[in-house]
């Protein structure tokens, strides 16, 4: 069982992660990764939704669209579930916590279209996940999305001081140091 | 009270949308849902028929251990061997393989119906270069070949071995399985 | 009327000069096969969208528009998603997931937005068919470098013999990265010697 969790978690931090080998999220990863301390507020609030919004997806597709036999609904109730759910988290962290919400509002509605919250929530029914497991890989996976965030924005702090190619400079250079980040994580596979 | 019936309002339109939209969803859910089944069966009855060349038609068995199998009949009505689904774990994932064998378990051919190996390395275990060599292999020989265990005689993928060993326990196991639900 | 349909193409190509709808452009691209077939799925969800957008320009009020053109999306996403399951397998099987994810691509919801919300039918549909080109030519691109490094094929048929030792980090995530960084780095030096 232990071991279970750990094969889980570490698998969709490390081995799976988000954005290196499954290119979900990729636009924040670009988009949000040019200071530490806008990745790592991006990445907290990413955690947040992601794991709410798995729990919502999966208690949705079990317990309405599977019963009713209209799983051909399931994107459309996930996206809206997903845009509905970021509108309520952010409306609550407005009233209850307004310091919070000054740190962490301005990415909240980004996260609607980032493509690893509906794609966490499609993987886990496609894979057949318990909600135990669900919540683990939410886990995983957006720990997993954060860490590669800010280890982008690290470097890319520091690339702003680097003499590059002027047809380079901006998103050619992101991508690149992504390549070269997703090379170092594949030093992962067949960890686990 | 303006804003209560502009409430009112939009509710109404959205759900409008929604309707429409669940509706053309439906419609076309009815018209592509039995190809998508038929789809699927003759996708599964190529890969019996590439295990099991031979033949043609096909029923469904439950093993003792909840395990899905085929018996395969030739044209004249005779079984002439089976086949399984096995899911070893490799080097990116689950190996999902099928795996047939002839009446006597004797491995009549191999199919790998999903992975994520590397693509290049661990992915060459579909290329008939490796799967090609199960065939005609029974189960003692379904290891593979190895300094220290002589009997192997399954040669694995270069700088692969977590995969081809996969793919072997695997077919192994399928055999073995086979065997046991006698 | 001709300029809607050919910015998307180059000057102002969603993936390679917008930056948009980048996650499919890196998933699905390690051959030339699954990149123009990403490409064709999404630009036939953009026409759709853009032609109904168009068409309920005035009728949808405006405070409640982004809900609207995501139901009216992810309607069309799923209408591709199904009939490509029941008549291109294959294809439908190495894309998997990211045919839902369609919905979340920036490019549809973002030319909902800024161009059918606000134009006729017509030049909507140029819109989204110049834009839906663009894309599909760009992932074509990415992929066809891809597979042709990564692999040594091209739409499967090889191109250099068996004793071509094929540079396998294009076909893994680490080459998508690359050759898209290296692809736009190509387009921006090629438009700086033109200026």
């Amino acid at each position: 069982m232990m071991n279970d969790i750990v094969v889980l978690v570490i698998g969709a931090i490390f081995v799976n992660n988000f954005v290196l080998a499954r290119f979900l999220g990729i636009c924040p990863f670009v988009g949000v990764s040019k200071r530490v301390g806008d990745a790592v507020g991006m990445g907290m609030a990413v955690i947040f939704v992601m794991i709410l919004a798995s729990v919502a997806s999966w208690l949705t597709f079990f317990y309405v669209l599977t019963p009713l036999k209209i799983e051909y609904m399931t994107t459309i109730a996930f996206i809206l579930i997903i845009a509905s759910l970021v509108q309520f988290v952010e409306n609550v962290i407005k009233k209850m916590a307004p310091a919070l919400y000054k740190s962490l509002g301005i990415y909240l509605p980004l996260i609607t279209t980032n493509c690893a919250v509906l794609g966490i929530a499609l993987l886990n029914v496609q894979n057949g996940y318990t909600l135990t497991q669900t919540v683990l890989h939410a886990v995983g996976a957006s720990v997993g999305f954060t860490m590669a965030l800010v280890l982008l924005a690290g470097i890319r702090e520091r690339l702003e001081r680097a003499d590059i190619p002027p047809s380079l400079k901006g998103a050619p250079i992101t991508f690149i140091t992504s390549g070269l980040l997703a090379i170092a994580f594949m030093g992962f596979i067949g960890m686990v | 009270m303006k804003s209560a019936f502009e409430i009112m309002k939009i509710g109404a339109f959205l759900m409008a949308v929604c309707a429409l939209a669940s509706f053309g969803l439906a419609l076309t859910n009815r018209a592509t849902a039995p190809l998508i089944s038929e789809q699927k069966r003759i996708a599964r009855e190529m890969a019996m028929k590439e295990v099991l060349p031979g033949a043609v038609e096909f029923e469904d068995i439950e093993l003792s251990d909840g395990r899905l199998a085929f018996n395969g009949k030739n044209s004249s009505g005779e079984t002439i061997g089976m086949a399984t689904i096995v899911s070893p774990k490799g080097y990116g994932g689950v190996i999902e393989t099928m795996v047939g064998m002839d009446v006597d378990f004797k491995v009549t051919g191999i199919k790998i119906l999903n992975m994520q190996e590397t693509p290049g390395l661990g992915a060459k275990a579909g290329d008939p270069a490796f799967s090609g060599q199960f065939k005609g292999k029974t189960g003692e020989q379904l290891y593979l070949s190895d300094k220290d265990v002589k009997k192997g005689e399954i040669d694995a993928i270069t700088a692969s071995t977590i995969t081809s060993k996969a793919v072997t326990d695997g077919v192994r196991e399928a055999v073995e399985a086979m065997k046991n639900a006698e | 009327m001709l300029n809607e349909l050919t910015k998307g193409i180059f000057r102002e190509n969603p993936l390679l000069r917008l930056l948009l709808g980048t996650c499919p452009s890196l998933a699905v691209t390690s051959s030339l096969e699954n990149g123009f077939g990403m490409g064709a799925a999404t630009t036939f969800v953009l026409l759709c969208s853009n032609a109904m957008i168009s068409l309920l320009k005035g009728i949808v009020p405006s405070k409640v528009r982004i809900p609207v053109f995501i139901v009216i999306i992810a309607t069309f996403v799923t209408i591709t998603d199904l009939s490509m399951s029941a008549y291109v397998p294959d294809l439908h099987k190495n894309l998997g997931l990211f045919i839902p994810l369609i919905v979340v691509n920036c490019i549809i919801l973002g030319r909902a937005e800024a161009f059918a919300s606000k134009n006729g039918i017509v030049p909507s549909l140029l819109d989204g068919l110049g834009m839906g080109i663009g894309f599909t030519m760009a992932l074509s691109l990415i992929g066809s470098i891809r597979e042709i490094l990564g692999a040594g094929t091209l739409m499967g048929a090889s191109l250099f013999g068996p004793s071509y030792q094929p540079f396998l980090m294009f076909v893994l995530p680490a080459g998508a990265f690359l050759t898209l960084g290296l692809t736009m780095g190509v387009m921006n030096w090629m438009e700086k010697r033109k200026a």
